[in-house]
């Protein structure tokens, strides 16, 4: 009998790291995967099995037939993670209002996950707590060999949670989806509860209990079950898929001009990658600016470009078709998630191209510490959560890898999401790369959006867009040009003592991150709380 | 002669002098030096001031550009020209309420020679609106939220508080 409760103890362990991991990726399709949901989650999980564990330890002391409660109680908590696999997207949708900017989601997404996680998830969690002290009740029958018993299931709990948390983020997220995985997880739960059963003498219970197992884990064969789960992006849903890093998905927005975006994680009214319906610009988004810089990089007739996060790939389609004709071009993408790029082949255009080579399932900062390439230009656009730069592509060291890679007069160029260009992280970011170009950066506002583009050149004063050769240039794109040189549009900006540069040690900057987001939200709620009343 | 024209005149002429120094300093990109430098000119100087906190509007020092503006409306009381500006800073600060207030103020101007700016501020006013009016539901949803979130805390400690009690009373 100890081998079957051995089993029942790292089958219950399994489950608990599978609904913890698998929460946040569930809850990411709405409310991303900041570290605070993933503080929110493990936290929380954290105090249902103290709760569950304290309030379990008393009931197995005081119940004549504790193989029973712990059949029950196993099945109980399958039950409660199969809804679990359900329940997040009606919960979201009744904590989060219908097309929640970007700009004012900081409060939903924080405590939103925390609401969510404690209805969605902590309730299994609780009963599977409870678990360990009725395995230890019914197995040790001696005072002798409590320790050796208890030790026994708790190692073996300990191994089936391991096993469950490599399990989850390399095999079954990426193949059944968080559905899927939380129906696994439950089905593995009720199997669990048979042992149990079986030494209570209950064997309908028994044979109910490996049924509803056999069924949930059955269930995992129907598409609709593996097939991702639509979040809160904005627009109508073309097709969502869950990779190993995060969920995406592909969807038609009417507010533009009925392009096409990928959307990640929670999305909102926020996107990675955009192909118009029509042409390759955008409308005056941060990526056609970035062309200009392009096509004043091109050198002898030849241009080596790198696209540090690479998306969906609007930047490589852009350059291919407008500056590709000008010159002998040579692009060089990296995309950390090789989904994004999949998504961009089928549905966003991005061609199959000889000029141009993806790196995937890799970092930005890898492929810079590693790349043997060289290059006219570097576009940095690496982003996570929408809007959140890592510290890692964004810090002094990084940077210095990055200059190793430019040829000399080459340029580094960033999109630096910022409201206005004195916002901290923007000068953060424009101060770092300033300390390392002793003629400075030139940081250039994008008429009508939160987007401002830093660049420096290698070695030379950094030309900036009064500099351009507009007239040779295609004129779509000179009258872009002409944008950025109407007055206040750009500025050069040189390192000052008072600058705070970014290290690879960045805590600070993620925290300024963090703290940008929270006070624009505040403010533009604060101010609609107070107008309403 | 009359000196007091005299003194005015060269003041003028001075803060001219800093504004087209100040614009060749844009051109090349400076802006922080062309701040520093629209800085001398005369407090209440209507184009100077007009100047600088546009430029601190772009360099993204909205509260300066608030602070320049507000000074010289004490001085040029409702012009409707500061008033846009102050509205553009206070929105693009996200303060939608103040710079809603501002294109209000713009719209109930009689005077005739507004006419263009206040068919501006209405255009502008409409666009603020209708994001504001984006914002009404949300702000709604997060005094739900609040009233959800402790609801839910309250309600896991009750089932946890009777879990506790049954076991005290299987005792």
């Amino acid at each position: 009998m100890l081998l079957a409760y051995w089993l029942t103890a790292f089958l219950s362990g399994a489950g608990v790291l599978v609904v913890e991991m698998t929460a946040t990726r569930a809850l990411a399709p709405w409310f991303g995967q900041a570290q605070f949901v993933w503080c929110n989650v493990i936290g929380l999980v954290l105090a249902g099995l103290a709760i569950g564990s304290t309030i379990g330890g008393r009931l197995a002391d005081r119940k004549a037939r504790p193989a029973a409660w712990l059949g029950a109680l196993l099945l109980c908590a399958a039950g409660l993670i199969a809804a679990a696999a359900f329940l997040p997207g009606p919960v979201a949708r009744a904590l989060l209002p219908d097309a929640l900017p970007l700009e004012a989601a900081y409060p939903f997404l924080l405590r939103g996950s925390f609401v969510a996680t404690l209805l969605c998830f902590v309730p299994p969690v609780l009963l599977l707590g409870a678990v360990p002290p009725f395995l230890v009740r019914c197995a040790a029958t001696r005072l002798e060999d409590v320790g050796r018993k208890s030790g026994l299931l708790y190692g073996s709990a300990t191994t089936g949670s391991i096993v469950g948390s490599f399990a989850t983020s390399y095999w079954l997220v990426p193949t059944f989806g968080t559905r899927g995985t939380l129906l696994l997880a439950a089905g593995l739960v009720a199997l669990a509860s048979v042992p149990a059963w079986w030494a209570a003498r209950r064997q309908q219970a028994a044979l109910a209990g490996a049924l509803i197992g056999a069924l949930a884990i059955a269930s995992l064969s129907l598409d609709a079950i593996r097939s991702a789960t639509p979040g809160a992006a904005l627009g109508e849903l073309v097709t969502a898929r869950d990779s190993r890093y995060q969920h995406l998905e592909i969807r038609q927005r009417n507010d533009l001009d009925g392009a096409r975006v990928l959307a990640i994680d929670e999305g909102h009214d926020s996107f990675q990658s955009l192909t118009p319906v029509n042409g390759v610009l955008t409308g005056g988004l941060y990526y056609d600016y970035f062309n200009l810089l392009a096509l004043d990089a091109i050198h002898d007739g030849k241009l080596a470009v790198a696209v540090l996060g690479l998306g969906a790939g609007t930047h490589a389609r852009q350059l291919l078709a407008l500056v590709g004709p000008r010159c002998d071009l040579r692009i060089e993408g990296v995309e950390l998630d090789p989904e994004a790029v999949a998504l961009g082949r089928t549905h966003l255009g991005l061609p199959e191209d000889p000029r141009l080579v993806i790196w995937t399932d890799l970092d930005a900062r890898t492929f810079v510490d590693h790349s043997r390439s060289r290059f006219d230009l570097i576009i940095v656009d690496c982003y996570a959560r929408q809007s959140f730069v890592p510290s890692h592509v964004a810090s002094r060291e990084f940077f210095e890898a990055l200059i190793e890679r430019l040829e000399p007069g080459g340029v580094v160029a960033l999109n630096a999401f910022g409201y206005g260009a004195a916002d901290r992280v923007t000068e953060a970011l424009a101060g770092t790369l300033a300390s390392l170009f002793e003629h400075g950066v030139v940081v250039a506002t994008l008429p009508r959006t939160a987007n401002q583009i830093i660049w420096a050149r290698k070695g030379e004063p950094t030309r900036h867009p009064r500099d351009w050769d507009v007239e040779s240039w295609p004129a779509e794109l000179a009258a872009l040009a002409r944008q950025l040189t109407a007055p206040g549009q750009f500025f050069v900006r040189r390192a000052a003592a008072t600058d705070r540069v970014i290290d690879d040690d960045g805590g600070w900057f993620d925290r300024e991150q963090e703290l940008r987001l929270s006070q624009r939200a505040q403010r533009l709620l604060a101010a609609q709380t107070d107008s309403s009343r | 002669m009359n000196p007091r024209a005299t003194h005015e005149q060269a003041q003028d002429a001075a803060v001219r002098t800093l504004v087209e120094s100040a614009e060749n300093e844009v051109a090349a990109g400076e802006l922080d030096a062309a701040i520093e430098r629209l800085n001398h000119a005369p407090a209440d100087a209507l184009d100077a001031g007009t100047f600088r906190a546009f430029l601190e509007r772009q360099r993204g020092h909205f509260e300066a550009s608030e602070r320049t503006l507000t000074h010289l409306l004490e001085r040029h009381v409702d012009e409707p020209q500061l008033l846009l500006q102050r509205a553009y800073t206070r929105w693009m600060a996200g303060d939608l309420a103040a710079a809603a207030a501002d294109f209000a103020t713009i719209e109930s101007r009689s005077n005739a020679d507004a006419e263009p700016l206040r068919i501006r501020a209405r255009a502008d006013a409409d666009g603020l609106r209708s994001q504001r009016l984006d914002l009404d539901p949300v702000a709604r949803q997060l005094t739900m939220l609040t009233t959800i979130e402790w609801g839910s805390v309250l309600l896991l400690a009750g089932a946890v508080w009777l879990g506790w009690r049954a076991t005290r009373a299987g005792r």
